[in-house]
């Protein structure tokens, strides 16, 4: 009861947030939709004129669109599984970070698939998945992967909702809130009374669940990697690229994780639940992982590098050359795999601001490593590409790509915004419930099937 | 007003030089007459009919073209006195073709030539062509032995004379071959001695599933024969087993290989069995709530 | 002399049979439709046996094999029974002329920019000499893009062609990037001739085309049912491309016919990149005792071209 009491006076602290929107809320959001809308522009045009206006051509057939598909659903796979790790670990620090994991990886489940739908030809066709599929292709196991992790993440974060709809509903009148959102509060809280029976059934719903979603985020992730790697394409046609693909991610959700925790803090004035601890944790797990990428990388290109084959070469070569990927790949190289050890491995830099600033070059970088994995491959196949169009050789991408990949961030951001708006951005009661109070239910029963022993 | 009329007068001149006899000249093209070319083939077909293709054109080379709904008059000698056969009118690629059925009794010189003559009697801007071809009416037979499980093919060229009896003909150029879907493929070239030629077959040639062949006996384009073809059947051919054998590791067919649905099943199923689990779960939490509230 | 004579007939016969295909097919390729009146000699006159002149149709095609249409549907995802088409490209003989190219562009009602067929310019190793290398879809025997083609729009036939069916397409471009020859194209631009679900769309044909979907060489199985070459074999003015059976153990370029088996035997044929283990059924013959310098195949080039195609095979 003590922690009811404390969960009630926490979000009366914070009601600020959750209460009716103000101005300035009404202003960011219209922003986010104007660039929003500017992408829709782009879209409809891509679909009126078709994908010529795009910078893809018959060569590099996958642009930024697939860049940002791979991107963007690295971090959903990243949210799900460090969200799902933390949980089942009973990891105590990590307990506020768990509804900004849980909406990372929804959001971005549901803003990354949009690219792949416009990377399509005849996007109006995509029912023909459904119509005639074939098990063998990669992106019929992409389609399975997407749409059952879709459905799993969205349920789980129902779930970890539930308590703080219920506290919401029981605190609903000392807020200032619309009718409706009362109302919705009662109906999504499903009843639950904070008994002790429901609070084990619950329990044990999310400890099924996040014991769930490890494994289909690993594998849904795997799935998207061998969309490449079952390609003969030099440069994707390596048993690497599905490790590496989990790795990447979960790198790039520790770095999005931080990023969106500081500005939370920032925001709303959160010092005492995201607390330098938590930056110093989550640098520091940047700084391992920035290691690991590192040698994953270099494992790859040593052995590489030793390669002779003619394409295998000229791949690599582009990679290394000043006049071509040079500069993009040594720059990207740097932030991914040896900033975090400078700035954060080592004492003299280290401060909340400096990790926040290498997360977010990290974040970019890691999106070029995915450009620089993607698009220099299609512009080496077996073939010399002997085309006289520059375009044809070379890909570019439009303003029509850009201002789409810009307006599926806004949505991303717009979809954080409302949802902090709708119930608090920390999960209250979670938060509050006393250590080793929620046991797994596995270790419990075995525990006592051995005392009985 | 003075300069304009300096500069108009040599403007009214180089408009007379220029105008009056690029008119003269087109004039005079349209009375010259364009010249035409005639071209007439003879071919006897397989099934012993006649057969004479004529092209009208004009030009040569790349620009050669076809004339078209022009009238060619066909006609032949019979003892010195010219006859008329028929009058065809040429298609769009100037081409015009009559088939003559084998049985017609065309006439012939006392040489054993025939002739025809085809007459183009021009037009407004195209000049007059005729051209006239002769032949003499050759006869093949193909018969199939087989000596000492050697396989020959036998070709006999004749021509009947007056009185129906065959009369051998000699050093006649044929080409033997197979028929294949595009073409013939030839196998050999041999020159009948005595109006007969033998030719070896050879056993590895493909036939179908059954080993059938459709042989080919052809003379091409011979001054005294024209072109002729003949053609016979036979199971000579090496027996060609069209099933084909699937690769065992492919992914190409329709149908995934059985170890990936069985995967794609067992895991979803894990996956989705412990989903509805955890709905299931949930949901009791509602139940347990409408218990409360009936006891209290 | 007299073989000259024959080919220049054989040529002028064989375009005037392409037109006579073309309208008897319905309207087959749309681009060889020709809006002209028909002209009087539209019939054949027969002199029967007893010396009257009768008129007949003219035997528009002659049918090789049935049904002569292009297949379509679930037809057309078969193949030809008893088929296996193969292509010999003699290297030795092409000088880049692109007649296959514009032949090809022509019969598919393609763009100027789109090729099914593309001529390469190639080199094999730093002493050797450069050679031209004209290059369409492979038909492999274990085509990589029909294996990762989530809808089956692709697909490998029993008469060794693999076909797009355009109107189960999704434009996805896996297979484009799966394809390690770049033996595939999108239809990126909307064209006025382009028609979705069009019932006399077939896959032999790939007439007319869709927006958005994907495109590529498809041996012709269309003309093949009439006993006429591809479009490029039947183009070449050089006689570099070979097409035939495999079954039939005979490939031709329409002037020579010859036997499959023993001519990649004895000029020692290859196929391109076998080490990818993609099986592909388009045969090479080495560029050896050319018939003219490559040098020739620049002619319709402007320097700024030559200098592209030079730079791209000459190794750092
Ligand atoms: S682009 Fe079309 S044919 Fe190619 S894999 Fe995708 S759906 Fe299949």
């Amino acid at each position: 009861m003590k922690a009811q009491v404390k969960a009630n006076e926490l979000l009366l602290e914070n009601k600020a947030f959750i209460e009716k929107p103000n101005k300035q809320w009404f202003i960011r959001v219209f922003v986010l939709a104007v660039l929003i809308c500017i992408g829709l522009y782009a879209l409809v045009l891509q679909v009126i004129e078709g994908h010529l206006i795009t910078g893809m051509r018959d060569n590099v057939v996958w642009g930024v669109y697939i860049v940002n598909f791979v991107f963007i659903l690295g971090l959903s796979y990243a949210g799900a599984l460090i969200a799902g790790v933390f949980h089942l670990a009973r990891v105590e620090w990590a307990k506020p970070l768990q509804r900004i994991l849980k909406l990372i990886t929804v959001f971005s489940l549901i803003v990354g698939p949009i690219y792949i739908l416009l990377c399509l030809g005849r996007p109006e066709r995509l029912f023909n998945l459904f119509l005639y599929p074939r098990i063998q292709s990669p992106i019929t196991w992409d389609l399975i992967a997407i749409l059952t992790d879709l459905i799993f993440c969205v349920v789980y974060l129902y779930f970890t909702y539930i308590k703080d709809f219920a506290l919401l509903r029981d605190n609903s009148n000392s807020l200032n809130l619309y009718g409706w959102r009362k109302k919705l509060y009662k109906f999504l809280a499903l009843g639950y009374q904070n008994t002790p029976e429901q609070t084990k059934l619950l329990n044990q719903a999310l400890d099924i669940m996040a014991a769930i979603i490890i494994p289909t985020s690993i594998i849904a992730y795997s799935l998207l990697a061998w969309l490449f790697g079952m390609n003969l394409k030099v440069g994707w046609h390596s048993a690497m690229t599905a490790p590496f693909f989990v790795l990447s991610a979960v790198y790039s959700g520790i770095a999005l994780l931080i990023i969106i925790m500081w500005i939370y803090r920032k925001t709303q004035k959160l010092e005492k639940v995201f607390t330098d601890n938590h930056f110093l944790y989550l640098g520091f797990a940047l700084v391992i992982l920035s290691l690991f990428y590192g040698y994953f990388y270099f494992s790859q290109y040593i052995t590489d590098w030793y390669n002779l084959q003619e394409t295998a070469n000229r791949l690599l070569d582009k990679y290394l050359d000043f006049s071509q990927y040079g500069f993009h790949f040594s720059i990207a190289i740097f932030l991914v795999a040896f900033l975090p050890s400078i700035i954060i491995g080592l004492p003299w830099f280290r401060s909340i601001n400096s990790i926040v600033l290498t997360s977010v070059l990290v974040l970019a970088g890691l999106w070029v490593m995915r450009y620089l994995m993607i698009v220099p491959v299609l512009e080496t196949p077996y073939l010399p590409m002997q085309d006289f169009r520059e375009s044809w050789v070379h890909y570019s991408a439009t303003w029509i790509e850009w201002s789409l990949t810009i307006a599926g961030i806004s949505a991303f951001i717009l979809f954080f915004i409302v949802a902090s708006k709708f119930a608090p951005i920390i999960p209250i009661s979670e938060m509050l419930e006393k250590k080793g109070e929620n046991k797994l239910v596995i270790f419990y029963k075995t525990r006592r099937k051995l005392s009985k022993k | 007003m003075k300069p304009t009329y300096i500069l108009s007068a040599p403007l009214l001149f180089l408009f007379f030089f220029c105008y009056v006899p690029t008119k003269t000249m087109a004039a005079t093209n349209i009375q010259k007459k364009t010249k035409t070319r005639l071209k007439v083939y003879y071919e006897k077909l397989p099934n012993s009919n006649k057969k004479i293709s004529i092209i009208l054109f004009k030009g040569s080379g790349k620009k050669m073209a076809g004339i078209k709904n022009a009238e060619i008059f066909l006609t032949t000698y019979n003892l010195e006195e010219e006859q008329v056969l028929t009058s065809l009118y040429t298609d769009a690629n100037g081409e015009a073709t009559l088939i003559i059925e084998a049985n017609y009794l065309f006439p012939k010189d006392e040489h054993g030539y025939s002739i025809i003559k085809a007459m183009y009697h021009g037009a407004d801007s195209l000049k007059a062509a005729k051209k006239q071809i002769k032949f003499m009416d050759l006869n093949i037979d193909i018969s199939f032995d087989i000596v000492d499980s050697i396989k020959l093919i036998t070709v006999s060229t004749f021509e009947i004379d007056s009185i129906g009896s065959k009369v051998p003909i000699s050093g006649v150029e044929l080409n033997i071959g197979v028929e294949r879907l595009f073409s013939t493929l030839y196998l050999s070239k041999i020159k009948t001695k005595k109006g007969i030629g033998i030719m070896e077959f050879p056993n590895d040639i493909a036939g179908d599933s059954l080993g059938a062949i459709n042989i080919i006996v052809k003379i091409d384009d011979d001054d005294d024969y024209g072109t002729i073809t003949k053609s016979a059947k036979n199971n000579w051919g090496t027996i060609v087993d069209y099933s084909i054998a699937p690769n065992g590791r492919t992914l190409f067919g329709d149908e995934a290989p059985l170890w990936m649905i069985i995967s794609v099943f067992v895991v979803l199923a894990g996956a989705w069995y412990h989903f509805i689990l955890a709905i299931y779960k949930v949901l009791k939490i509602k139940k347990i709530e409408q218990n409360l509230l009936q006891k209290s | 002399m007299k073989d000259k004579k024959g080919n220049s007939r054989r040529k002028f016969l064989s375009a005037g049979l392409k037109i006579g295909v073309a309208t008897a097919a319905g309207g087959l390729a749309a681009a060889n439709v020709f809006e002209e009146p028909p002209t009087k000699g539209e019939k054949i006159k027969v002199l029967t046996t007893d010396g009257t002149v009768i008129e007949v149709e003219k035997p528009v095609t002659d049918c090789k094999i049935n049904p002569c249409v292009p297949a379509k549907g679930v037809e057309a995802r078969k193949g030809i029974p008893g088929r296996s088409f193969v292509m010999v490209i003699d290297l030795a003989k092409c000088k880049n002329a692109r007649k296959c190219v514009e032949s090809c562009q022509k019969g598919h009602d393609l763009l100027p920019d789109q090729e099914l067929m593309k001529v390469y310019l190639m080199k094999d190793n730093p002493e050797s000499e450069p050679f031209w290398f004209p290059k369409n879809c492979f038909h492999c025997d274990n085509p990589p893009c029909v294996k990762v083609c989530p809808v089956g729009a692709t697909f490998k036939r029993t008469d060794n062609i693999v076909l797009v069916d355009a109107d189960r397409c999704i434009g996805c471009k896996f297979c484009i990037s799966a394809c390690p020859y770049s033996a595939r194209i999108l239809n990126w631009a909307d064209k006025e001739s382009y028609a979705s679900n069009d019932p006399s769309y077939s896959p032999e044909t790939q007439v007319p085309g869709q927006h958005g979907t994907v495109s590529k060489c498809d041996f012709c199985p269309d003309r093949a049912r009439v006993g006429k070459l591809p479009y490029c074999a039947s183009s070449c003015p050089m006689g570099a491309i070979y097409f035939g059976d495999k079954n039939e153990d005979a490939v031709t370029n329409g002037e020579e016919t010859l036997r499959f088996k023993e001519l990649i035997k004895e000029r020692v044929g290859y196929r391109y990149l076998e080490e990818l283990g993609t099986e592909p059924n388009v045969y090479y013959l080495p560029p050896v005792n050319r018939m003219f310098p490559y040098e020739r195949g620049f002619s319709k080039l402007s320097e700024e071209q030559k200098e592209i195609l030079l730079n791209s095979i000459s190794k750092p």
